[in-house]
């Protein structure tokens, strides 16, 4: 009875080994796709919010995640507390009016629920694109996405809070 | 669920596996296993499609390894061995959808995470595979894994048609650029709620009525007047 219980403690254990074996290969196999996946995505990102993949390239982050592009234009980047953990964003700022003001958003990560914040990676239809061309002023007004209203409103703060960042107001490019 | 009748005593000749599990065993209207990720999924066909095709692998995966190791997993480890098998083809399946269909895995991601616990694929693991050889099992999971597919595919496509006003919008992301195409608009601006989890229930259960009084008026013959 012992040696038998022996036995299939030993089956077990030669199951979770070859579990985590077939686990750690496929992992090994995908890794590189994987990585290669996400830099993409953010280069991407990075490059369409910038206008060109040079300026992407020339893109560095101040202290405060405020990059100028010297075109009158700036990439801002921030994080928002959502309902399911960070949301991650990117965004271009006009600074040429009166107020800084938003041209485009892009969400790089967010654990938000799948199929209700499916919003956040659809940036250039419905809300996200509605966003575009507001002030830190005109998002107080934007009302948030039914069913997703921690997710939005978290966003819209920091939205908000990264247009009234102080090296917007003196937007002085560095040689 | 006391009103609807005994599965068992509602198919007459015992169908082919994979018929039981398209038909009669059907994991979602027979017996409404599964229906977390369905609900949620559901919201779109590409989102149906995708978790479909992670659901069947990882339900394949598990039939046949389970069913080939049945003598060798011990009977007292039982389900720990079982969500183990199907944990391991869970984990390789996003793997791989993460590395080849990057954009879709961002979208579902969490559901195909959590095929782990869908109480289908570890019903057939315990009902049928551990009992029956590969070859039957695997016909089995092949049949489950239809029929889920069919039901999310189904309910993908109404709730897309009634939620959004489209059919197959974004199957870019799964099959390549010239998905595109495949696209149609049906013109209307669509409907919040069925894309929505109130949505995804009121229709759930509109199409598993539709589907019990199908059932129904063809089984006994002697409640179907000519």
């Amino acid at each position: 009875m012992a040696e038998s219980r022996l036995a299939q403690g030993l089956a077990f254990v030669a199951l979770v080994v070859v579990c985590a074996t077939l686990i750690a290969g496929t992992a090994a196999l995908t890794r590189g796709r994987i990585e290669e996946n996400r830099l993409r995505q953010f280069q991407r990102t990075l490059t369409e919010l910038a206008g060109s993949a040079r300026a992407a390239a020339d893109v560095r982050w101040s202290a405060d995640d405020v990059a100028l592009l010297c075109d009158g234009r700036s990439l801002l980047r921030g994080r928002a507390a959502g309902y399911g953990g960070t949301i991650e964003w990117i965004a271009a700022a006009d600074l040429t009016g009166p107020a800084p003001h938003l041209v485009r958003l892009r969400v790089t990560a967010h654990q938000e629920t799948p199929g209700i914040a499916d919003f956040l990676d659809r940036p250039d239809s419905g809300w996200l694109g509605a966003l575009g061309g507001s002030s830190a002023a005109a998002l107080a007004t934007v009302d948030t996405v039914s069913g997703a209203t921690i997710t939005s409103r978290a966003l819209l703060r920091s939205l908000s809070a990264a247009l009234q960042r102080p090296a917007l107001a003196d937007p002085a490019c560095p040689a | 669920m006391s009103a609807r009748p005994d599965p068992s005593t509602t198919s007459v000749a015992p169908a082919s596996l994979v018929g039981a599990g398209i038909g009669r065993r059907n994991p979602v209207w027979g017996q409404l296993l599964g229906l977390c990720p369905l609900l949620a999924v559901s919201s779109s066909v590409v989102n149906a499609v995708a978790l479909a095709l992670a659901s069947a692998a990882v339900l394949v995966g598990a039939n046949v390894s389970i069913s080939a190791l049945r003598r060798g997993i011990p009977e007292f480890a039982r389900l720990p061995a079982f969500v183990l098998v199907v944990a391991t083809f869970t984990t390789c399946a996003m793997l791989i959808m993460e590395a080849y269909a990057f954009e879709l895995y961002l979208r579902i991601a969490l559901f195909v995470q959590i095929i782990v616990t869908n109480c289908m694929i570890l019903g057939r693991a315990e009902a049928f595979a551990s009992r029956q050889p590969v070859w039957p099992s695997l016909q089995d999971a092949v049949g489950t894994a239809c029929g889920f597919a069919i039901a999310l595919v189904g309910l993908g496509m109404v709730r897309e048609a009634l939620g959004h006003g489209t059919l197959f919008a974004g199957m870019t992301l799964l099959f390549g650029p010239g998905a595109a195409a495949w696209e149609i608009d049906l013109g209307s601006r669509g409907l919040l709620i069925a894309s929505l989890p109130p949505g995804a229930f009121i229709i759930a259960g509109l199409l598993l009525a539709a589907g019990n009084a199908l059932l129904q008026r063809r089984a006994p013959p002697q409640n179907d007047p000519p």
